[in-house]
């Protein structure tokens, strides 16, 4: 079986086996699965010889039809009961939703557990959910991959599962070539010897912990440490039953090549694990867990090396060829590369990335020098993809672009932007460092974004097959996080132009579904920064355009709002905003105000300028504090003055004076999305 | 014990699988991308009949060639091809027998079986099954065959092909293909080193593209006319002259980005529709079995 779909089949078959067990009203004590490449082991332990019994109720008549006045069954009675199997003097009475009914009480006696089990275990085996799975031979049983032999057994005695057209008796079979024909499984206590015996060893953390000692050890051999990416790792760990664990080494000529061809020939296609010196740098020696026998392991690692010999030699042959044929000629290659079928070439999307990344970069408000080697870096950031080391190893997209921009003399912060416009590749990862990694990274992404956008492509539910939302997400992490200076509806705009003329859509539309569609992707990453949903609206409200400003905004605004000023002030401007009539205008009197009202005045007019210059160097916790200050006088003005006082001159003039107190929040997010 | 030439190793493959009950067949004789191709495997993989086949078939990959420059990439190579269908339970068995045959006892090795499941859109064709790794070397693809031409197979035949010039660099211990014996005193390189100098240049060069795209043309319509006569296997040659000129096309650099997609469709029509005719030709009575409509879009 392979090796990712035993791990899952494995805890599947756990879960299964209880959720079967109950409903089979079998008691247990533990129940252990466990996987190997040939075999998938489920192991009950304390189950009980016998199902629970079960008394199950069955409903009948309703009393009053049941039983005539002297109190004798009714025909209607005398039939159930003989329907249900029971006697009908054994019915009883019982009241549901106020009626009284007669209920048949029918125990079902419980089976002995071996009666139970060969149906119980079938069903187990067919029950799996295999992400792939196969016929063979003439069958039509479905599985992972052909079924070659069952073993059941309850204790000693065998269980006669039937499945896939097998019958399950003792017999099982060791480690495929170094354990001789059949084995006989005299009992369940005997099976893990047996297997032992047989060259296996059947339990997946026995084996990881195994190899894990083995790879230390070898490492420590090699005279290095291991470099042990656990994806591999764990696939290792499937792909042997009797693991050996050995050291082989290749020329050291080889270490010219850079280390990531190196590691990628050695991991992805042969599953080995590097070995890097203390300095952290990659020795001439990998290590092979093997599944061969262990006396054999140096032959067998002398086969193993001459197998890297040659991956290595065909790495190094790419690499040198690549580095003969120059970047330019596979920047032209590229037009006989797809990037989206209606979309055009990736040669078509690097010419458009390199005018995106121009336009992101006067946003940006990056300097010449740096929008040079951008759009340098745009120019060739695709390139590596029809070079011999990518077509080969396709992870190695962008690593080896810089390499060999480096080798074609490009400027380092060119080499760097090539490799970090894939960044990030995923929530949480790694941003961009440079600004003309984070220009192009945006420009390569919002290039995609729009375009399927602009084929009405757009993701609906969890449908999204170009992974847009992760797109985004990235777009907007580097604002918030990496520094990007850009505004929404100008980056868009800019995007969408790269299609003008390419493809018929509607500028319009697709520009305003892009916005919503990264606004909703803020909004998401603002609240998952702990920002309340209302703090988030109020800020969108008045800075949507701006992600990196929205953020700070933010964060200003939750700091606020957890100090009282600021909740008694929110709490004012609620009211004033409730009483205020916008069509007033902001134009008071003074000559008719009261103390009360002066003092709210003069706090307005000392504010509005302080305010002001704080919004506009956007120093939102120096805005809010302003604000924050108006408590007391707004607060003496609610408590000495009656708004709706029945002169409508002195009503409309404290209407005026509100409008302008509620006018001075504006300019900071909308305050009357805030809840409380 | 000397190891095994190449063309010792052909001979005891198709013996030992002559011995397992396979019609040992040669090599078609049309250009074919892989020996999956031969319709001994492709169309034979499809109908309720038993089937039991082993041949070398050379496969032309017209993008791979390297000049000769490359001592593991070949733009003509051999592949050894078994079929068995229905999969006897003990095909694995049967197929590690072999590996014995030819000298490499499993027993002294690491041999492991690398999940590779196999899709050919082009012939609408999948299954799923192994590369099997001799230390550390793919030596050996294996597929049970689910479905060919979109139709199901039944009973499921298990395919097993071998890659020969890898498997002799490993019994010779060679590091070239071109150093592989292909009997004493011949190398393959005297065999072949000039035909992939001459065939990488002619492949990535100087075949006319215009040439071939009227060829493709004409033998899509040829294949059609022939199915409509009701000749499933004549048919299917056209659709093997396709993929070839459509290959040779993808060498040269002439298919625009705009037309690949179009021109795999186009072949995958025409390998379903002559799967459906053949599955006609061979089962009359299925009714289960619907042929593709004319034109086999899917």
């Amino acid at each position: 079986m392979p090796s990712g779909a035993l791990y899952a089949a494995t805890s599947q078959l756990k879960a299964l086996a209880a959720a079967a067990l109950k409903d089979a009203r079998l008691e247990y004590e533990q129940i252990d699965t466990f996987g190997a490449p040939r075999r998938l082991v489920l192991v009950v332990q304390g189950l009980s010889e016998r199902q629970d019994d079960l008394d199950m109720r069955a409903k009948g008549p309703a009393v009053r039809g049941a039983y005539d006045e002297d109190g004798e069954p009714t025909k209607a009675a005398l039939g159930f009961a003989r329907g249900k199997g029971v006697d009908v003097a054994d019915l009883v009475r019982d009241t549901e939703n106020g009626g009284e009914y007669v209920y048949a009480v029918i125990r079902a006696d419980g089976l002995p557990v071996t009666d139970v089990l060969p149906a119980l275990l079938a069903r187990l085996a067919s029950g799996i959910d295999w992400p792939k799975s196969q016929r063979w031979g003439s069958g039509d049983t479905k599985f992972i991959r052909p079924v070659r032999w069952l073993l059941a057994l309850y204790g000693a005695e065998v269980v006669p599962v039937e499945f896939a057209g097998l019958t399950a008796g003792r017999v099982t079979f060791g480690h495929r070539f170094l354990s001789l024909g059949a084995i006989e499984v005299p009992s369940v206590s005997e099976f893990f010897d047996a297997l032992r015996r047989g060259g296996v060893m059947v339990d997946a953390e026995m084996r990881a912990q195994f190899i894990r000692e083995g790879i230390e050890a070898a490492a420590i051999d090699a005279g290095g440490v291991a470099v042990v990416p656990e994806k591999v790792f764990a696939e290792v760990v499937n792909l042997v039953e009797s693991p050996s664990v050995g050291v082989g080494h290749f020329d050291p000529a080889f270490l010219r090549v850079p280390r990531e061809i190196l590691e990628t020939a050695m991991e992805s296609h042969q599953r080995y694990f590097p070995v890097e010196d203390a300095d952290g740098g990659l020795m001439d020696a990998f290590i092979v867990v093997h599944n061969g026998d262990p006396d054999r392991t140096e032959t067998i690692i002398h086969g193993h090396e001459r197998v890297i010999r040659a991956r290595l030699s065909d790495a190094a042959f790419f690499y040198d060829e690549d580095l003969k044929a120059g970047m330019e000629s596979w920047v032209e290659r590229l037009s006989t590369a797809v990037f989206q079928e209606k979309l055009g070439s990736v040669a078509d999307k690097v010419a458009r990335i390199e005018r995106l990344t121009e336009a992101l970069g006067t946003l940006h408000g990056a300097g010449p020098e740096e929008t040079s080697r951008a759009t340098r870096a745009a120019h060739l950031c695709k390139a590596d993809l029809v070079s011999h080391a990518v077509v080969e190893f396709p992870t190695l997209q962008g690593v080896m672009g810089r390499y060999y921009a480096l080798a074609a003399g490009e400027h380092e912060a060119v080499a760097q932007a090539i490799v970090e416009h894939y960044l990030p590749r995923f929530a949480g990862d790694a941003l961009p460092t440079s600004v003309a990694g984070l220009l192009v990274s945006a420009a390569d992404k919002l290039d995609t974004i729009c375009g399927i956008f602009a084929l009405g492509q757009a993701p609906t539910g969890s449908a999204d097959p170009y992974a847009l939302r992760r797109s985004i997400i990235g777009v907007l992490a580097m604002v918030l996080d990496g520094g990007l200076r850009i505004t929404l509806d100008e980056a868009i705009s800019a995007a969408l132009a790269g299609y003008h003329g390419a493809l018929d859509f509607d500028l319009e539309a697709t520009g305003a579904a892009v916005k919503a569609f990264a606004l909703g992707r803020l909004e998401i990453m603002l609240r998952d920064r702990g920002h309340e949903f209302d703090t988030v609206d109020a800020v969108l409200q008045v800075a949507a355009d701006d992600p990196a400003d929205a953020a700070k905004r933010c964060e200003a605004l939750t700091a606020a709002r957890a100090t009282a000023p600021m909740a008694d002030v929110t709490t004012a401007y609620a009211r004033a905003r409730n009483l205020g009539d916008a069509a007033l205008g902001t134009e008071y009197d003074r000559s008719i105000m009261g103390a009360a009202e002066t003092a709210l005045a003069d706090a307005i007019d000392r504010s509005e300028s302080l305010v002001a210059s704080a919004v506009a160097s956007a120093d939102w916790d120096g805005a809010l504090a302003r604000l924050a200050e108006l408590r007391g006088p707004i607060d003496t003005f609610f408590t000495d003055v009656l708004v709706m006082d029945p002169d409508e001159s002195l009503r409309t003039n404290r209407l005026r004076l509100l409008n302008r107190f509620t006018a001075l929040f504006a300019g900071v997010a909308d305050f009357s999305r805030l809840q409380g | 014990m000397k190891p095994k030439s190449f063309q010792e190793i052909i001979l005891t493959l198709s013996g030992y699988w002559a011995d397992q009950g396979c019609v040992v067949l040669q090599p078609y004789d049309m250009e074919v991308g892989a020996g999956t191709s031969h319709p001994a495997t492709l169309l034979r993989a499809l109908g309720p009949d038993d089937w039991k086949c082993a041949y070398v078939q050379p496969s032309r990959r017209p993008a791979d060639g390297r000049y000769g420059e490359n001592p593991n990439r070949l733009q003509h190579y051999y592949q050894f091809q078994v079929l068995l269908k229905p999969s006897p339970d003990d095909v694995l068995d049967l197929y590690f027998g072999s590996l014995r045959a030819i000298g490499i006892d499993p027993a002294e090795h690491d041999v492991r079986l690398v999940e590779d499941d196999w899709e050919n859109p082009t012939v609408g064709a999948w299954g799923l099954g192994w590369e099997i790794w001799l230390n550390g070397m793919e030596c050996t693809q294996f597929t049970y065959f689910q479905q060919v031409g979109g139709f199901e197979c039944r009973p499921v035949p298990a395919e097993i092909t071998y890659g020969l010039e890898r498997l002799a660099m490993y019994i010779q211990g060679v590091d070239s293909v071109y150093d592989i014996e292909w009997v004493e005193g011949r190398t393959y390189g005297d065999v072949f080193l000039r035909n992939e100098q001459q065939y990488s240049a002619y492949n990535f060069e100087v075949a006319d593209t215009e040439m071939l795209r009227r060829n493709f043309d004409v033998f899509e319509a040829e294949c059609r006319r022939t199915l409509d006569a009701g000749l499933a296997l004549p048919a299917y040659d056209y659709v093997l002259k396709c993929s070839h000129a459509f290959n040779l096309l993808d060498a040269r650099g002439a298919i625009a980005v705009t037309e690949r997609q179009g021109f795999i469709m186009r072949v995958r029509a025409l390998a379903k529709a002559c799967c459906g005719a053949y599955i006609d030709l061979v089962s009359p009575s299925a009714e289960s079995v619907p042929s593709l409509p004319e034109g086999g879009a899917l």
